[in-house]
């Protein structure tokens, strides 16, 4: 029974890795993922140079990277390696240190919480940095919790080790491991002054270790600050973020995500009354870097958006495990055991809604069938589709050409458009509109390229996620093959 | 003995506990049982015209929910970065108003939030009102009559009929009763939870007290 104990996290978190694994056949790229993957086609420096470029710190990129050196590029092993870091989480985290400090219960519940949830489920696979972010982020607080307790420099290493990569690789989750380290500064300066020292040369070396990316963040907190993508805060929304990471971040709160924030809310009531401090410190982390970015987002510009708080998740299923696991008394077994059936039901409802959402419910397998059948690797495309989804049809077709229509749109669109059929002439030539998000319309780019001497006939429509694809083949007129 | 009464009761407690927040859950916050998976309904037009709209005017839009459960509609506006209002008055078919909702163009979603139940087959009437405090004209998308959401019938601008169909997406929530169960055994935990500490601290007290 005692053998069995010690292996049933092991057991449970191997069933809920294969179980947030399912979507990883999906063939759908939306925008961001798209991004990565077509970032990581560069080699090393310019991945990092891209990365600074954007908004985000490089160390995914690099990690994709890494992988790409076996056996090129492909989406699936891309998102298995994205999914590396729930794995790491469940099993490392979850099934090994949690399980070794708190016990079994606690270990299973945070395995459940953490990969049960929908938000595991949609980021796992999800081509970004979220999954490797809650690992590093889960990591560094629980090897600054155990230096606490244990005072072991091997911890506070592997602390600090764990720390540098969180900010690395999301800046949430930089503001996350600062708090942290305040508060185990804080911790040990009052009840264990002889590890201050420690923690302070800890604090230095990880400073020392970011040094290097420092003066790009600075660079791009500027950026940020004169213009970013994020619409306006909402303090609505804002509190309404532990229950959306319950869910899909596309949709707005439901009845499963708002009655999880009610157990959410009643669990931090008795982790209170019951002095579970450790587990109020993980939700005062997470609540802490909410608060951050909602004063940067009112003070500055608006950087918030529910899916960068997924970097905490870990210490939000921390909070609850501990919280419910370490309850010993006569009749914990029901409320432990109902507490796991609950989470049970979360993950039928995330299949459920995993199945029915367009990352696997999708025309997308055809979509890439129909590419690599119909369409020349060196095609012209003209895609009616805001300018800046470029990456995803450069996902899709890293070699062919494409223009915009709203591209075409800031010129005389005619002259444009014979511009480009001019210069593309004996070449295949597409025109690809989105319907969720055109900006022409095919009416009058077929209205153009009629006067222009070119027919244009539809050949098929996809839906991928986020769009709605009808494709047409542009052919001079007399010249039709289709 | 002692203990399987105790644990009787406070399965007793935690089940009315759980049944008391429920019954208020579903008589009063029906917008919490609305299940993850949404159907929404919206047009697919082909070719997108865009409507001008001065502050002080309306458009209106006649529909037929295809749902029982309306969680919000949205409307097809052209993102600006400015304080511009619009409104959403739902009414029904004998010119009640049901609900009002706004929302501002620097919001994340162009949505009135309705959240509320709907006659599936009967015909509601939604006005977007663009008022006179606006500092400038709003920019709304339509698209051809015959490519609209299902649910449209008719749309004027003021009081003229509008020869296009608006860009409306309607939202709505998928209801389900399985949702009771679920918000019932998250109360019933609740209620167990909160049993079992008030019973944790009784007997630290009476420990205290022996000592």
């Amino acid at each position: 029974m005692q053998r069995f104990k010690g292996i049933a996290p092991y057991i449970t978190a191997i069933c809920i890795c294969i179980f947030v694994s399912f979507p990883a056949v999906a063939q759908s790229v939306v925008l961001d993922e798209a991004y990565s993957a077509v970032l990581v086609r560069g080699n090393i420096p310019d991945i990092i140079r891209g990365a600074a470029i954007d908004v985000h710190p490089p160390l995914y990129y690099l990690i994709l990277k890494v992988s790409q050196f076996f056996g090129g590029e492909s989406l699936l092993k891309y998102r298995l390696v994205t999914a590396g870091g729930t794995y790491l989480n469940l099993l490392l985290l979850g099934a090994t240190l949690i399980r070794k400090r708190w016990g079994c219960r606690v270990s299973i519940l945070y395995i459940l919480w953490f990969g049960l949830t929908y938000s595991t489920l949609e980021k796992t696979t999800f081509l970004r940095m979220y999954s490797w972010g809650a690992f590093f982020v889960t990591g560094a607080a629980i090897f600054l919790f155990l230096y606490y307790e244990n005072g072991k420099k091997r911890d506070i290493l592997l602390g600090a080790v764990m720390t540098l990569a969180a900010m690395y690789t999301h800046y949430y989750a930089v503001i996350s491991v600062f708090l942290m380290w305040v508060i185990l500064l804080l911790a040990v300066f009052l009840k264990k002054r002889e590890n201050t020292k420690i923690v302070l040369l800890g604090g230095v070396l990880v400073t020392i270790g970011y040094l290097p990316w420092l003066k790009t963040m600075l660079a791009q907190s500027m950026k940020v600050a004169d213009n970013y993508w994020i619409a306006s805060f909402s303090w609505s929304r804002w509190g309404a973020v532990p229950a959306a990471l319950t869910e899909s971040s596309d949709a707005p709160l439901t009845g499963i995500g708002a009655a999880l924030y009610g157990l959410l809310i009643m669990l931090f009531l008795f982790g209170f009354l019951r002095k579970k401090w450790e587990a109020l410190l993980c939700v005062a982390v997470f609540f802490g870097t909410m608060l951050a970015g909602a004063l940067f987002s009112v003070l500055v510009t608006p950087i918030w958006t529910s899916r960068y708080m997924y970097v905490g998740w870990g210490l939000i299923a921390l909070f609850v495990a501990v919280t419910a696991g370490t309850v010993t008394g006569s009749f914990s077994n029901i409320s432990q055991g109902l507490l796991v059936f609950l989470l049970a039901m979360v993950g039928a409802v995330s299949a459920k809604v995993m199945l029915a959402d367009e990352t696997m419910n999708s025309d997308a397998a055809a979509w890439v069938d129909f590419l690599a059948e119909n369409v020349d690797e060196t095609a012209r495309l003209i895609i009616d589709n805001p300018s800046e989804h470029d990456a995803v049809f450069k996902y899709y077709l890293p070699n062919a050409v494409f223009v915009f229509t709203e591209k075409l749109l800031t010129q005389d669109i005619e002259d444009g458009l014979e511009t480009f059929l001019t210069e593309n002439k004996g070449s295949q030539i597409w025109y690809v509109i989105d319907y969720r998000q055109q900006r022409i319309g095919t009416d009058k780019i077929g209205a153009c390229l009629e006067e222009l001497g070119y027919t244009m006939e539809t050949v098929d429509s996809f839906i991928i996620k986020y769009k709605s694809l009808e494709v047409f083949k542009v052919e001079e007129k007399g010249n039709e093959q289709y | 003995m002692n203990n399987i009464k105790t644990g009787l009761l406070l399965m007793i407690g935690a089940a009315f506990f759980g049944m008391i927040f429920t019954a208020v859950l579903y008589g009063f916050f029906p917008q919490y049982l609305c299940y993850a998976v949404y159907d929404v309904s919206e047009g697919g037009f082909y070719q997108r015209e865009e409507l001008e709209l001065a502050p002080g005017t309306w458009v209106t839009e006649y529909f037929v929910p295809q749902n029982k459960y309306l969680t919000g509609v949205s409307i097809g506006v052209v993102r600006e970065e400015n304080q511009n209002v619009l409104v959403g008055r739902l009414s029904d078919s004998g010119g009640e108003i049901l609900e009002e909702r706004r929302f501002a163009l620097t919001e994340v979603d162009y949505e009135f939030p309705f959240q509320r139940w709907v006659k599936p087959g009967e015909q509601y009437r939604l006005d977007i009102l663009f008022p006179e405090e606006n500092q400038s004209s709003v920019t709304i998308i339509a698209g051809e009559e015959n490519m609209g959401a299902v649910e449209h019938i008719s749309s004027y601008i003021g009081e003229l009929p509008l020869e296009n169909a608006l860009g409306i997406s309607y939202v709505y929530g998928t209801y389900s009763r399985k949702l009771l169960v679920f918000w019932f055994l998250v109360f019933f935990l609740g209620g167990l939870m909160a049993g079992e500490t008030i019973l944790h601290a009784l007997s630290r007290k009476t420990c205290r007290k022996t000592e």
